[in-house]
């Protein structure tokens, strides 16, 4: 049944509070396994409240290494799940998400052509690896489009199929690149940017992903009740009174800036986009003021955890990440295409 | 509800260099039902998409109650214009209160609370004879039900010129026939692209019969669908009777035109 407005609101403030529960939870799990009052301590002493004092060592891994982690997956599954339910919507799609339609895969081949042009300085590499893999969130969202229309109909296949084509093209070129020039750990930054991994995580990476939100956030905001109109079909939302081309265009420029930003920090990340909308709008509904909050909260939270699990599951190791989101992901998908076939045969 | 007096004047609209409507003019009085017929391909939906603003004009004009369309905003558009939407999608989660909540989107501007929003929804709704469904889910209703809920999304902008692309696809035939039924009784000015010609000929004041992108016949149900223009434009053969209750023109089909 779907949420009243109410009801939505204490869904919100429920998955706040996850949130911070699970953003706690990250930085004490773990090989160092630290108490939450541990945790406490290092942040609270670094943003000046009175705390109790901790080693150096214990202070670095929380401050340096795990809270930075966790705030990047938090702001990556919000950022990813708000593309996805933008996309959605856009596309008239429930299949539509950046990872599937190539903009992941575009966005880290930018990425990783930026990172072997070895660009000199930090500063200019935190500025160019999200500007570069903008352009190429945005070239792969044009080529899958593109694709999808010369095939005729923007049908949930179509558009599906051809987002895969663009997808493993992109992909295939990135690791090509990545052999080609790099050395010794090929192998493992191929599967970092392909499958997407947050242990690159740092103060940079939250500062790029939390200022796509910022940025992106209130444009999507602003247009809720045209994310709703979409619903009706083009024409019909465009006799409601606005340039339905247009909000498509910058709508899409937004969603690839935020995946762009995305990608730059944690690699194609898959299945976020596609899951997380879903699951969320069985809780509050399809419209989009309900929908997108909920989706971006319930996002970090789900990535916090994905996250938490990649890095612990098969220590003293990593998984990257996008296996445990794959995991958790595929079968949701599968559920989705079939109703989705079911209810468009019927 | 009220229906607004429109007037098609010279109307062209040129798509990718192919003039795809040519000199159209129909004039209507208030709420007149139009019903817009040809083959594929004649420019039906071309009208329809001129006379909510959305594409773009290349000679003439639309006038409604005497303003030019074409000196509105869109938005203002929206608040005389609605176009019913064709439901083939189903996969909506929305419910039906939502949906027609989504037709006030032209009229919200600062001082438009909830429950102004509340009241325009449950007033379409009543208006559309659809009120016992107010709390369905979308994705549950029947296509009959769906296309109910659709036009009280569409009065819910307050139209004074509603507009159909055949409305009918997709429906039984009960369902098609409450659905002009109702329409034409609404009392606002209708324009409805229709394939079927005996829909026209049963629930409209007057028919346009449109031929690649020109009016060729224009009048009352029996003046314009005569069996000769049904020959020209259609190729099919065809003999007009007489419905032997109300005297309307009922059209038999004949068969498929040689030559």
């Amino acid at each position: 049944m779907v949420a009243s407005a109410r009801s939505a609101w204490g869904l919100n403030v429920g998955f706040a509070l996850m949130l911070i529960a699970s953003l706690a939870a990250a930085a004490s799990i773990g090989v160092a396994g630290l108490s939450l009052g541990t945790v406490w301590s290092v942040v609270a002493g670094h943003l000046g409240l009175p705390a109790a004092q901790v080693g150096a060592l214990t202070d670095a891994i929380v401050w340096d290494i795990r809270v930075p982690r966790a705030l990047t997956a938090a702001a990556v599954g919000a950022g990813l799940a708000v593309a996805g339910v933008v996309m959605q919507s856009l596309t008239r799609n429930p299949l539509a998400d950046p990872y599937l339609l190539g903009l992941s895969s575009g966005a880290s081949l930018g990425a990783v052509a930026v990172l072997l042009l070895g660009l000199g300085s930090a500063v200019a590499l935190s500025v160019a690896l999200p500007a570069a893999a903008f352009a190429g969130a945005l070239l792969a969202l044009a080529a899958s489009l593109a694709i999808a229309r010369a095939a005729g109909a923007i049908g949930p296949a179509t558009v599906v199929l051809a987002g895969l084509a663009v997808s493993q093209f992109f992909a295939a070129v990135t690791s090509l690149v990545i052999f080609l020039t790099a050395q010794g750990d090929s192998y493992r930054q191929v599967l970092s940017w392909l499958l997407g991994s947050l242990a690159g995580s740092t103060w940079t990476t939250v500062v790029v992903t939390v200022a796509a939100l910022v940025v992106v956030l209130p444009v999507v905001a602003a247009w809720v009740a045209r994310l709703d109109a979409f619903a009706l079909g083009d024409t019909a939302a465009q006799a409601l009174g606005f340039s339905v081309r247009s909000t498509r265009l910058v709508l899409f420029v937004a969603v690839s800036l935020l995946t762009g930003a995305m990608v730059s920090a944690s690699g194609a990340i898959g299945f976020v986009g596609l899951i997380l909308p879903h699951l969320v709008r069985g809780l509050t509904g399809g419209m989009h003021r309900r929908l997108l909050p909920a989706a971006a909260l319930g996002g970090a939270v789900f990535l916090v955890w994905a996250d938490t699990l990649a890095r612990t599951i098969v220590d003293p190791r990593e998984l990257p990440v996008g296996v445990v989101t794959a995991a958790i992901g595929v079968p949701v998908f599968v559920v989705v295409l079939v109703r989705a076939r079911r209810r468009s045969a019927a | 509800m009220t229906g607004a007096e429109v007037r098609i004047e010279g109307l062209s609209v040129t798509r990718a260099g192919r003039r795809v409507l040519d000199d159209v003019s129909i004039a209507l009085d208030r709420g007149a039902v139009l019903g817009v017929v040809g083959p594929n391909g004649a420019g039906k939906s071309t009208l329809l998409g001129a006379l909510a603003g959305i594409l773009p004009v290349s000679d003439g004009q639309v006038l409604l109650d005497g303003r030019d369309l074409a000196t509105l905003s869109r938005r203002e558009v929206a608040r005389s214009v609605a176009w019913m939407e064709q439901h083939s999608e189903r996969d909506i989660a929305m419910t039906v209160e939502e949906i027609v909540g989504l037709g006030t989107f032209p009229h919200r501007e600062r001082g438009w609370t909830r429950s102004r929003q509340a009241d325009a929804v449950s007033g379409a709704l009543d208006a559309a004879g659809a009120a016992h469904l107010t709390r369905r889910a979308w994705a549950q209703l029947s296509g009959g039900e769906r296309q109910r809920v659709s036009i009280a999304r569409a009065l819910a902008q307050r139209p004074r010129v509603l507009l159909l692309d055949e409305p009918t696809n997709h429906l039984d035939v009960a369902a098609q026939l409450a659905t002009l039924e109702f329409v034409a009784g609404l009392g606002i000015t209708v324009v409805a692209a229709l394939h079927d010609l005996n829909h026209a000929a049963r629930y409209c004041d007057t028919v346009a019969v449109l031929d690649r992108g020109r009016l060729d016949a224009l009048g009352d149900p029996r003046e314009a669908l005569s069996t000769e223009t049904i020959a020209r434009v259609f190729g099919v053969a065809t003999s007009v009777l007489s419905h032997p209750d109300d005297g309307r023109a009922v059209i038999a089909l004949d068969g498929q035109l040689r030559g």
